[in-house]
């Protein structure tokens, strides 16, 4: 204790010295599989340290955050969630604080047939052999953040839908932090879909009603389709403003298997939201959209990976952001086509918004086509509202903060339209109307 | 009665720096239907952002009056609450925003400015359905973005049924007939002839004499150079389509 008293750790010294005391509680203790996993990573972890920005992957996001302070795990604090929008209709319902579950705000007391909805520690605790070589890793250096999720991971929800299994409502996913200063919470979730299997899986990161403290959420969500599942994932990250957010979906998809996946930046001070996406046979689709809603000195990052590595898959990528005051928006975008991935469709496309002259976008599309006969295309575009559009609703009598606040919402309504029109659109929609309820909304501040 | 509803006088205005209206006066009275006719670059479109209060469009001499008060003074939002509408001749396009969201907002941000209570979203849908049944629209096209992928006749329509539900006093229709083929012309010319109303006015700007065919005009002006150089009754438009501008702007025909 006098030693932490006369030292200030980073967050990832502040691990490795945890690691020894919480590992036996951690969930699935004593399974020498997970137990190695949990070793390994953090092994690479202790050599990789924290992304820096001298990593290509890092060089328009700081972890500087991470570095002033020591977030570390602990144990569970309560919390009454924050108000934040709901899902008009559910199939499940599973709220995590601090990362562990919360039963008393969680309802998942009607699976339908053929679908499992649970948490980590019981799927490791009653049937760890289902989940075995389904948790990923880092794949690289750059990816060492993953690695200390890895090691760390304390629970989250397991769904499985076996084959042909379909849901018509949406599985929430709620994460709620308690604002405990310095808290660190590593996240990690599994979906599996069977063949032919549907669902709606909708994450939701947000604060309880009373969260103070600075805090550093990780979380990944490892997804994997089997020959023509479809999942409509959508992440909405609404964390306080002393948050560092770092979330990763790592999606497999099988040939005729559709992922769409969604992701929503609102809060946090730092905010990364990967996705990591392969092809495992040919003929599958993946739509990744997003967006990001800065102000303040909040940076956002949205950086997606596709991996074409065989035929006929198709990627469609829309990611639009709203950025006001200092914000500071990033959208990497990297799509991978190897030399036999032929008839490839591939497109990308992002837009900003930038409300105030503080405000930045910075993006970084990466198209490596190394296959002939395939399409694909990238655009981006950073601009102000436009005027035409401005002028025509205030000549119908719409007054000018009105007009902007319509335009803003459709600007960002446009991409959530493109990716759903239901129940999970619906949602996003919400989200999006609560964050320019709260906030200045016209970059005049 | 013959209240006048707009009143402009010697009206100067520049774009850019360019004059482009020059002195123009015209007196529209209530319930009246006027023209405005004139060559390409004569100021017509520009005589219609004036009017709606575009930015960009300078005023730099002259007044308009609008139903006894300085139009000029007003925002665009505030000109549309006194009841001002602009059919715009190029309606833009604006993706993520429904038309029905839109719409009632116009509505009832008008109503509010008047100091009515606003439409509930039942009363509102129930007049919309009647105006897009007039107007042989298609319901769907309420969820639809504005604009968005309409073609030229469909745009043209979403102004004339932005006008039925707006109700305006000063209805200004800048090229309403460009781009329509005869049937979307005749619908669009229905359903302004509809909306003609003893205290309702209209300022029809259009190149072509065939849209004064559906609505028929009370009178006449014809715009060049930045200023009205005739006014007359319907008959001026034949006399237009006959002889060309030319006669009236001092130039030789260009067609």
């Amino acid at each position: 204790m006098t030693e932490s008293a006369t030292e200030t750790l980073n967050t990832a010294q502040a691990h490795l010295r945890a690691f020894d005391a919480l590992r036996s509680g951690l969930p699935g203790a004593g399974l020498d599989w997970l137990e190695r996993l949990r070793a390994d990573a953090l092994g690479r972890f202790k050599d990789a340290g924290l992304p820096s920005r001298r990593l290509e992957a890092w060089k328009f996001t700081t972890l500087a955050a991470l570095e002033r302070a020591p977030f570390a795990p602990g144990p569970q604090a309560g919390g009454a969630p924050d108000a934040l929008p709901e899902l008009t209709e559910t199939a499940a319902r599973i709220t995590f604080v601090d990362g562990r579950f919360d039963e008393g705000l969680s309802e998942i007391s009607r699976p339908a047939e053929g679908v499992s909805v649970t948490t980590m520690a019981t799927a490791l605790a009653n049937d760890p052999g289902a989940l075995q070589g389904r948790l990923s890793q880092a794949s690289d250096p750059a990816g060492s953040l993953w690695d200390l999720n890895a090691a760390f991971m304390a629970d989250g929800a397991v769904i499985r839908l076996a084959d042909g299994a379909a849901l018509d409502q949406p599985i929430h996913l709620v994460f709620l932090a308690s604002g405990t200063a310095n808290r660190a919470c590593h996240i990690r979730n599994l979906i599996l879909l069977g063949t032919g299997a549907r669902a709606q899986v909708v994450e939701t990161y947000g604060n309880a009603a009373d969260a103070a403290g600075a805090g550093f959420t990780s979380a990944v969500t490892d997804i994997s389709l089997a020959e023509g599942a479809a999942l409509t994932h959508a992440r909405v990250q609404d964390e306080s403003l002393k948050t560092v957010h770092a979330a990763r979906a790592v999606v497999s998809v099988a040939g005729e298997a559709v992922y769409a996946g969604f992701a929503l930046a609102m809060g946090a001070e730092v905010s990364r939201q990967e996705t990591d996406l392969s092809f495992a046979a040919p003929d599958g689709h993946a739509r990744l959209m997003g967006a990001y809603l800065g102000r303040g000195r909040q940076l956002l990052d949205h950086t997606t990976r596709v991996d074409h590595a065989v035929p006929g898959c198709t990627t469609e990528e829309l990611f639009k952001g709203v950025l006001d005051d200092h914000a500071h928006g990033v959208f990497q975008g990297l799509i991978r086509v190897a030399p036999h991935a032929l008839h490839t469709d591939a497109r990308q496309k992002s837009q900003a918004l930038l409300l105030s002259d503080r405000a930045a976008a910075d993006t970084k599309p990466e198209l490596e086509i190394l296959a002939d006969d395939v399409k694909c295309a990238h655009g981006a575009t950073v601009g102000d509202l436009d005027d035409d559009a401005l002028f025509y609703l205030m000549a119908r009598g719409v007054p000018e903060a009105e007009a902007r606040r319509l335009l803003i919402a459709g600007f960002a309504g446009d991409v959530i339209d493109s990716f759903d029109r239901g129940i999970v659109g619906a949602y996003l929609s919400a989200c999006v109307a609560n964050w320019q309820d709260r906030g200045t909304g016209d970059g005049h501040a | 009665m013959s209240e006048n509803i707009l009143e402009i006088r010697n009206l100067h205005a520049t774009v850019g720096g360019t004059e482009i209206l020059k002195g123009l006066s015209l007196t529209l009275p209530a319930g009246e239907v006027h023209a405005m006719m004139g060559p390409n670059g004569s100021g017509k479109s520009t005589l219609s952002y004036v009017l709606a209060g575009r930015e960009g469009y300078e005023v730099t001499a002259g007044e308009v009056v609008y139903k006894g008060q300085d139009l000029l003074a007003l925002a665009p939002d505030e000109r549309a609450q006194a009841g001002i509408f602009l059919a715009f001749q190029y309606p833009v396009e604006i993706p993520g925003v429904a038309n029905s969201v839109f719409l009632k907002a116009a509505v009832n941000a008008q109503r509010r400015g008047r100091g009515e209570p606003e439409l509930d979203a039942m009363d509102f849908l129930k007049r919309a359905k009647v105006e897009l049944a007039e107007l042989e629209m298609d319901q769907e096209f309420l969820s639809r973005p504005i604009n968005v992928g309409f073609s030229g006749g469909e745009k043209k329509r979403n102004e004339v049924f932005q006008m039925a539900m707006l109700e305006p006093t000063l209805a200004i229709l800048d090229e309403t007939d460009s781009g329509l083929d005869i049937d979307a012309l005749r619908i669009v010319a229905d359903g302004v002839n509809r909306l003609r109303a003893p205290d309702r006015s209209m300022l029809v700007i259009t190149h072509y004499q065939r849209l004064l065919n559906h609505i028929v005009p009370d009178h006449i002006h014809v715009l060049a150079k930045g200023r009205i150089v005739a006014s007359g009754g319907k008959e001026l438009a034949l006399e237009l389509e006959a002889n060309g501008y030319a006669a009236f702007t001092g130039e030789k025909s260009a067609a």
